[in-house]
């Protein structure tokens, strides 16, 4: 397992002269500090947010016959789940489903700090962390030409913001672990 | 002859459809109907939690409640042991629906597409349809035959060609050296319901 990665310093030195040749200051300072060699943690925004309403974490999982968005316009691939009780659901941890006084089954709205809110329903379950929520991702479709698709699940990417505090300047990956209020719809 | 029956090993199982998906493929099945299903339940308390996949399709008893109750003996067993349905005798009462424990079995009123009304059956959708008439059809009774068709090619059914896991070994149940009678004995395989009465051919294989 590396733990030491110089080829980070290397890139680091080369977005540098870039970010320099294309007078590119607004990207130095986002991305410079990060180009380390040793690993480091920064927390990202869900870890730090403060507002005690929003104390449900979501993430995303990927159901076993969907792996690309595409497969959830696939009959076939759409009728193996009607046999699982979570592929299309928001899976949630029982006690804290009592808590909020949603049961299972129930519509829900997800609503994450920056007033960004996605749709679903509730599968309760044992085995789920009480402050998580999973998602199936690839879902919540709402085009009318994907007929099969629509409706199914929960459009987990309206949740995740798409500016730089959620960006990770290394790899230019989005957090996609979200912090939400999720009440009943 | 052979005694066919079938052995899955929970332990190897792991929910992923490719048999469901397989027996879909072979027998043309319609929307909404499933001769192999993999069901899915979970047990124990945060953290100590598992989920586990459960395949179910036709378990072929060798004293099925189904052929007690079909009144023109349209369901029967054969020689191999396969409890098999004739299309041109079956009416269509659904007895035998009632008649299984398990819930293998299906009618269908109609084949319908699984894309919005209004649309064109596609071509591929027209074979399918082609395909479901001639080997069962509507208005009767269906349900998992083991793949006779495969079977008479030399193949396993496609449940068991199709799972990645090799959970699903297919064999003569007569034969104290198949594998699957082997697995059965020392692996101490179990049956869904044997307070049933039915004798099921298809055993399982604990997960733990």
């Amino acid at each position: 397992m590396p733990i030491y990665f110089e080829y980070f310093i290397d890139s680091g030195e080369q977005i540098a002269k870039l970010c320099d040749k294309f007078n590119a200051k607004e990207f130095f300072d986002f991305a410079w500090s990060r180009f380390k060699a040793l690993a480091d943690w920064h927390p990202c925004p869900s870890h730090t947010e403060k507002n005690p309403e929003y104390d449900m974490y979501t993430f995303y999982w990927r159901a076993v016959m969907h792996c690309n968005s595409l497969t959830q316009q696939n009959p076939w691939l759409d009728e193996c789940p009607q046999e699982d009780p979570y592929v299309y659901a928001t899976q949630m941890h029982w006690k804290t489903a009592e808590e909020k006084g949603i049961k299972h089954g129930d519509k829900v709205w997800l609503e994450n700090p920056q007033g960004h809110r996605v749709r679903g329903w509730v599968a309760l379950t044992e085995g789920i962390e009480p402050r998580h929520l999973a998602i199936a991702a690839v879902a919540g479709h709402w085009g009318e030409y994907m007929p099969i698709a629509k409706g199914k699940g929960t459009f987990l990417n309206d949740l995740v913001e798409m500016d730089k505090e959620h960006t990770d300047p290394l790899t230019l990956n989005q957090d996609i672990c979200c912090r939400v209020k999720i009440y009943r719809a | 002859m052979a005694r066919y029956g079938m052995v899955i090993d929970l332990k190897r199982c792991y929910g992923c459809y490719a048999c469901m998906l397989a027996c879909k493929v072979a027998n043309h099945t319609p929307p909404n109907v499933f001769w192999s299903r993999v069901l899915k339940g979970e047990s124990g308390t945060f953290p100590n939690v598992v989920r586990q996949a459960l395949p179910v399709l036709c378990f072929h008893c060798e004293n099925p409640g189904c052929v007690k109750v079909c009144p023109t003996k349209a369901t029967y067993a054969n020689e191999d042991g396969v409890v098999v349905i004739d299309k041109n005798v079956c009416v269509g009462c659904k007895y035998c629906l009632m008649g299984c424990p398990y819930g293998a079995r299906y009618t269908v009123k109609e084949w319908k597409s699984y894309f919005p009304e209004g649309l064109p059956l596609s071509e591929f959708e027209q074979f399918q349809k082609n395909a479901w008439e001639e080997k069962s059809g509507c208005g009767v009774a269906t349900k998992c035959d083991f793949c006779t068709a495969r079977r008479k090619e030399g193949k396993e059914p496609a449940c068991v060609a199709a799972c990645p896991a090799n959970a699903r070994i297919f064999g003569d149940l007569d034969d104290p050296n198949s594998e699957a009678s082997l697995r059965i004995k020392r692996d101490r395989g179990f049956v869904l319901k044997p307070e049933q009465g039915t004798n099921p051919k298809v055993y399982y294989l604990a997960p733990r």
